[in-house]
């Protein structure tokens, strides 16, 4: 829900809520001030009906309205205020009536005398009110809803210009937020938030990809001075035992470089540091490695089977895609069998890469760093995880699918 | 040759320096920038071995200093970092090749005489061992002068050994020379060797010696020794 809506939505319930409340205090003292004023207008009434008769002795008669007549009894002067519904001769139905009744003693003769007004009915009152309320309350709806959007529109423009700015924010990208001063010290407070908090964020990222790199420089530099000192004592003449002693040292260095160098490149795909791309055709780039990777595929009698129905062409970094294919190309053929098999197939939206295998591998944590596959000695178990992050960092989807002796991977354009 | 080696690891310049020199190069070491600067001005070498992470700078800011000072000196970039743009950026800036740390001394010493070749006219761009001869611009290669058909895999397999005789060579740094630094793609080494039987069998069947021996555990060593 957008925040506007909500505050629409809070404002509306209140004026429904207050609305009908000021209907009924209205409807109080309406009545109330009504009453007063008739009752008022009454005793004036009263007072011109008495004056008439105090000059000449025809009493007035004016049914409903105005009634006279002589009493006999000689009780005392008295007033009383009533209501009641009388029937109206000329409106042919009950009205209500307000009625003043009294007895005065003129000249000597006893009056009673009734002057009545007819009332608006409270029902009709509360109609009146009713509609007049109805009335604002569709009137306000309709003046928020419009009123609001076109300031909602014109308010939030600055605030829908940050977020635009934020959604573009790579930390690859170099200079600084373009913030327009706006009018909203909220607004301008949250520009100048954003403007330091990415200020920060880009140079802790710098550091760190600093860092990183500098760290791999460090250790690259005395492994390679293990490895040369190594190869160096290779060279003299060496008992069977002292040699193998070295060349596991070596190797172990080896590995331990190429782990380096693997976790650097996974830091690097993961800080977005490869975002050159290009239109790529992944399909022909399987083709040039496939025949790179043939000596290693004949070495273990692995039959390929290659099928191409279309071209996938797909935005990604040249590099990252040829290291893609490199490592599920290693992997299909790592954990192939001895006369196995690989099977290529292209199209336009997805590539599958089959190959035969030895049992089942745990679909779950095949892209898991450092989950090997085989004891293989020469496998670190980051092939995938680079495979994976290459894949998500270029918006294609790889999908693993494991049989008991197949295994199946697979790209697709989103 | 005259070679320069800008590093400032003192083990690696040792290493370094004591391989070249064994080889019988005159070798010049500097381990930082401004003793580089220096030795640029003040004589002509062959080679720079040019490290790019130096105390008092970035190597490839010598690049310029070489191509001013230098009649004719090859450059090699050495670097830990496998940056891309350090790369490009130090070919682009006129140098031969690049190498990333850690790099085996063989490699360096072959990609070393594969520039010396490619400087060197083509009628004199041989590469020789006893009888046996070879031509990498045409990528031919003759046996007592016979034309001997080779994979591409298997003339570079030779090429490497000559260039690197009498020297143990790991069957890691084969397999990192052939496939350009990709061999950990590989579940084991199996593929080498089936390079090598080939290779053998076809120089023997030539007329050839077989000049590659076994090192137990290790590897392998080109001599005639």
């Amino acid at each position: 829900m957008k925040l506007i809506q909500k505050s629409n939505r809070t404002q509306l319930k209140v004026i429904l809520g207050v609305l009908p409340l000021a209907g009924i205090v209205l409807f109080a003292v309406l009545n109330y001030f009504i009453k007063d004023e008739i009752n008022e207008k009454l005793l004036v009434d009263e007072l011109r009906v008495v004056q008439t008769l105090e000059k000449d002795n025809s009493p007035p008669n004016l049914y409903p309205v105005i009634e006279v007549s002589t009493v006999s009894d000689s009780s005392v002067e008295q007033m009383t205020f009533s209501q009641d519904y009388i029937f109206d001769p000329i409106e042919n139905e009950d009205e209500l009536f307000s009625t003043l009744q009294s007895v005065r003693n003129i000249n000597g003769t006893n009056y009673s005398i009734t002057i009545r007004h007819s009332l608006i009915e409270t029902k009709d009152l509360l109609i009146a009110i009713g509609i007049a309320v109805g009335c604002f309350v569709i009137l306000i709806v309709l003046a928020f809803y419009f009123i609001n959007r076109r300031i909602a529109k014109k308010l939030w423009e600055p605030f829908y210009l940050t977020l635009e700015q934020l959604k573009m924010f790579s930390l690859e990208a170099v200079g600084k937020f373009d913030f327009n001063e706006t009018q909203i010290d909220e607004f301008n407070s949250l520009n100048d938030s954003i403007a330091e908090m990415t200020q920060k964020i880009s140079q802790d990222y710098s550091t760190l990809k600093e860092f990183t790199e500098n760290a791999s420089h460090e250790i690259q530099t005395p492994l390679s001075i293990i490895m040369l000192h190594l190869d160096d004592a290779m060279q003299s003449e060496l008992s069977e035992e002292l040699s193998e002693t070295i060349y596991k040292a070596y190797q172990s260095a080896k590995r331990l470089s190429s782990l380096n160098e693997k976790l650097l490149l996974l830091t690097k795909i993961e800080n977005n540091q490869y975002h050159h791309s290009d239109a790529i055709n992944i399909g022909e780039i399987i083709q040039d490695k496939l025949e790179e990777f043939k000596p290693l595929i004949k070495a273990k009698n692995i039959e390929t089977i290659f099928e191409k129905e279309g071209e996938f062409i797909h935005p990604i970094d040249k590099n990252l895609a040829s290291i893609l294919i490199d490592n599920l190309f290693s992997n299909a053929i790592k954990h192939n069998i001895e006369k196995g098999l690989i099977e290529i197939k292209i199209s336009k939206e997805e590539i599958s890469i089959k190959n035969s295998t030895n049992g089942k591998v745990d679909e779950r944590h095949i892209f898991d760093r450092f989950k090997k596959g085989s004891q293989s000695q020469k496998s670190i178990g980051l092939g995938l995880s680079i495979a994976k992050q290459i894949a998500d960092n270029a918006h294609l989807k790889l999908k693993v699918l494991a049989e008991e002796d197949l295994f199946v991977l697979k790209l697709i354009q989103k | 040759m005259k070679f320069l080696i800008v590093e400032d690891e003192p083990d690696l310049l040792d290493a370094m320096k004591k391989f070249f020199v064994k080889q019988g190069n005159t070798v010049h070491v500097a381990q930082n920038k401004f003793i580089a600067e220096d030795k640029l001005i003040d004589n002509q070498f062959d080679f720079v071995i040019l490290d790019v992470g130096l105390p008092d700078g970035n190597g490839l800011e010598l690049l310029s200093a070489i191509n001013r000072e230098q009649d004719s000196s090859s450059v090699i970039i050495v670097s830990a970092k496998n940056a891309l743009d350090d790369k490009l950026k130090g070919l682009d800036l006129g140098a031969d090749d690049y190498i990333t740390k850690p790099f085996h001394l063989a490699e360096l010493n072959s990609r070393i005489k594969a520039i010396k070749r490619r400087k060197l006219k083509t009628n004199e761009g041989f590469t020789e061992f006893n009888e046996i001869r070879l031509n990498e611009k045409e990528q031919t290669t003759f046996i007592n002068e016979q034309l001997l058909e080779l994979t591409k895999k298997e003339f570079q397999l030779l090429v490497y050994f000559i260039s690197n005789q009498n020297r143990v060579l790991t069957k890691d740094a084969i397999a990192d020379h052939l496939w350009d630094n990709q061999s950990d793609f590989m579940a084991n080494y199996d593929f080498i060797y089936t390079h090598i039987k080939n290779l053998r069998k076809k120089i023997e069947a030539a007329g050839g010696i077989d000049y590659l021996k076994t090192i137990y555990g290790l590897g392998y060593k080109y001599t005639d020794k």
